[in-house]
């Protein structure tokens, strides 16, 4: 077991994928010597210069041409430096990626993985801050990973890697270089196929479902509410497609209470597939209606100030307490105070030593 | 003489091939036989009498919506049936005319709906023949109004940049679906944008088979060299965008002054080859009599073959290769 945080487990799963397969390849803008602008993984470049491309700044470009190689049996891994760049190869991923195992009557699979890291922590505002599963997950042909955790990331990667269709795989920008885990050393143990949650902390009261950012404020909200003799069940579905619904169900036959937390824009966002699936399946088992928490439909602006747009564990905290119909405490009737500095050197390592 | 008396016939038969094939689906659609969308090339043939005889075994290519000569590749039964929702057709019936595909085993790359989206996807596989060092070149195929997406010229620079084995072939016959080129774009000549992007381009006349060849081969050459290059076919469309268009947007005008300037390639070829003593007139109609005799027999074949249901293009299983972990 080694100890590692996000960034560094993903690397070591990128990398091990890199050396056992002479396929697979990890392209996209600044890549190479710079180690890619979401996690600087520098070990790949240094390591495989060969099969580490620089690209052109074309979005477009690379996910088409990356689409062509998976197409001749190439695995391609794309890095968008930020997920909202992805409406620009909409088409590539669309119907390069996604149709072409159906179109092809199952004889051309496209095994490739493409990459962003979501949500705010950058501090760079409405065009580099969006959570995009919401975008995706209508599309058919399509897996969404969600990963928070590094041991996580670590089996799911080598997982992707392998898997013959289009993964998109989103980071989580504010928890990528604070979630740490032990991870396995022995890789061909650790493969996590998608399509499992992981109840990440077990409780009887309540059950919130919530990946990336919400995750690790829910986790910390049942921290909290446990104190108070709350017990949350917390479950993490690491991958949103496919969505592993019975491990949900099961656990509100259990506690009747259903929280829905995630960092993406409430309407429409992956939340309200989850809610649909639930009222089909086991609306009887829910004493309340479903709580969904998101951001509002609106922008991210510049700066610090995006913290206090996108929810947090206050907002979980509410919403468990207005869910079971407890009084809030003083403490909790105020906001969250974030510093936001301090965040910000988590989020950049690498730039702020 | 260059070419051999084989060759030329190869490339007559190949014209033939592309308009008789149109005719047929013309008839067989006025019968009430055939639904669905299709497109014709008419009075353009000449591109693929001059480029199909390239393409190798290792070569990949990608036509696109108005080829019916690239059918010289495929199976012809198995083209129409697929055409046909037959599910002994390529793809089992769901591609429709444009949409089958082969990569494995054809080297026929998927033609993409969406007009001068798929160029990227054409450089890919040449990126993808580089890097595992495999021979072979890509020729992906395009109208002028193709020509006119972003992509194109994002799949140039990529070619470009990393020297891979591409030509772009683009097809300027007047008019995309229903506006003349002169409404697209300033450019007379759009093989000029090329050397914007380190790749060679060239603008052919395209009613002449022979000429066409010339172009593509010496574009193939340069490509396989690792130097990407562009041949811009300049021709006519004689035929509406799809079957049972009016074409009332053509003025008779524009229509007189096209056609002067871009003759019947076939009708062309056959003066060509009567003139040359290659041929004479009875050997011509007799290979246009067996195209016309291997088209029918492909229909009435395909005719035969079952049909496609919707049930069977359903399942997750269509859609993934890998629907472990889950219902999707």
């Amino acid at each position: 077991m080694r100890h590692l945080n996000y960034a560094q487990a993903l690397e070591a799963a990128v990398f091990e994928e890199m050396q056992r397969d002479g396929k697979v390849y990890y392209m996209g803008e600044d890549v190479g010597v710079f180690g890619g602008a979401i996690s600087k993984m520098y070990s790949l470049y240094k390591t495989f210069p060969e099969r580490v491309i620089d690209t052109p700044l074309d979005e477009k470009g690379f996910t088409g041409v990356a689409v062509g190689m998976a197409w001749m049996g190439l695995r391609p891994i794309v890095e968008f430096m930020y997920p909202d760049f992805i409406v620009l190869a909409m088409n590539e991923i669309a119907h390069g990626a996604c149709k072409q195992y159906w179109l092809s009557n199952q004889k051309c699979p496209v095994p490739m993985v493409i990459r962003s890291c979501q949500g705010i922590g950058s501090q760079c505002g409405a065009h580099h801050s969006e959570c995009i599963e919401g975008w995706l997950m209508n599309y058919p042909g399509l897996k969404i990973a969600v990963p928070t955790f590094p041991d996580d990331a670590y089996g799911m990667m080598k997982y992707a890697v392998r898997d013959n269709d289009p993964v998109v795989w989103l980071d989580c920008r504010t928890t990528i270089y604070t979630t740490e885990a032990d991870v396995p050393e022995e890789a061909e143990n650790a493969l996590i196929p998608f399509g499992q949650a992981r109840i990440r902390r077990e409780g009887t009261d309540v059950t919130i479902v919530a990946w990336h950012k919400l995750l690790t404020d829910a986790l910390a909200a049942a921290e909290d509410l446990e104190k108070q003799g709350i017990s949350c069940e917390v479950i993490d579905p690491r991958t949103l497609i496919p969505f592993d619904i019975e491990t949900v169900l099961a656990s509100i036959r259990k506690t009747g209470h259903l929280i829905i937390a995630h960092e993406a824009n409430i309407r429409g966002g992956f939340g309200a597939e989850i809610a649909a699936q639930v009222l089909e399946r086991e609306a009887g088992a829910l004493k309340t209606p479903i709580t969904r928490i998101g951001t509002p439909n609106t922008f991210i602006p510049v700066g610090t100030v995006e913290w206090q747009i996108v929810p947090d564990k206050m907002d979980v905290i509410h919403a468990v307490k207005g869910t079971l119909g407890k009084e809030l405490t003083s403490e909790e009737r105020g906001s969250t105070e974030v510093d936001v500095i301090a965040e910000l050197k988590k989020s950049r390592p690498n730039d702020v030593e | 003489m260059a070419y051999s008396k084989e060759q030329l016939v190869e490339m007559y038969k190949i014209m033939q091939r592309s308009r008789l094939f149109d005719k047929k689906i013309s008839t067989e659609s006025k019968k009430g036989k055939l639904v669905g969308m299709f497109h014709f090339g008419t009075n353009q043939e000449a591109l693929e009498a001059g480029l199909m005889p390239l393409v190798g075994p290792d070569d990949y290519i990608k036509p696109y919506h108005r080829n019916h000569g690239c059918l010289s590749m495929c199976d012809m039964k198995l083209y129409v049936a697929g055409m046909m929702e037959r599910t002994t057709g390529y793809n089992m019936g769901i591609g429709g005319d444009y949409h089958q595909q082969d990569i494995k085993d054809l080297h026929l790359l998927p033609i993409d709906g969406l007009i001068g989206a798929d160029w990227l996807y054409d450089v890919g596989v040449a990126m993808a023949l580089k890097l595992e060092k495999k021979p072979g070149v890509v020729i992906g195929v395009h109208g002028d109004g193709g020509a006119q997406m972003g992509s194109l010229y994002e799949a140039m620079n990529f070619a470009s940049l990393f020297d891979l084995p591409a030509v772009f072939v683009v097809v300027n016959n007047g008019v995309a679906m229903t506006t003349p080129t002169e409404k697209e774009c300033k450019c007379a000549e759009i093989s000029g944008r090329a050397s914007g992007f380190n790749v060679k381009g060239v603008s052919v006349w395209g009613q002449d088979p022979i000429a066409v060849r010339e172009a593509m081969e010496a574009a193939i050459a340069s490509a396989r060299r690792g130097e990407p290059a562009l041949v811009e076919v300049m021709t006519y469309r004689k035929c509406g965008h799809y079957f049972g268009d009016p074409r009332d947007y053509e003025t008779e005008e524009r229509d007189a002054r096209m056609t002067e300037k871009y003759p019947d390639p076939i009708a062309r070829f056959e003066q060509v080859l009567q003139d040359m003593g290659v041929c004479t007139a009875d050997e011509l109609k007799g290979y246009a009599k067996e195209i016309k005799n291997e088209i029918a027999e492909a229909f009435e074949w395909a005719y035969q073959q079952p049909k496609l249901t919707g049930a069977m293009t359903k399942g997750a299983d269509k859609v993934f290769s890998n629907t472990e972990g889950g219902k999707l």
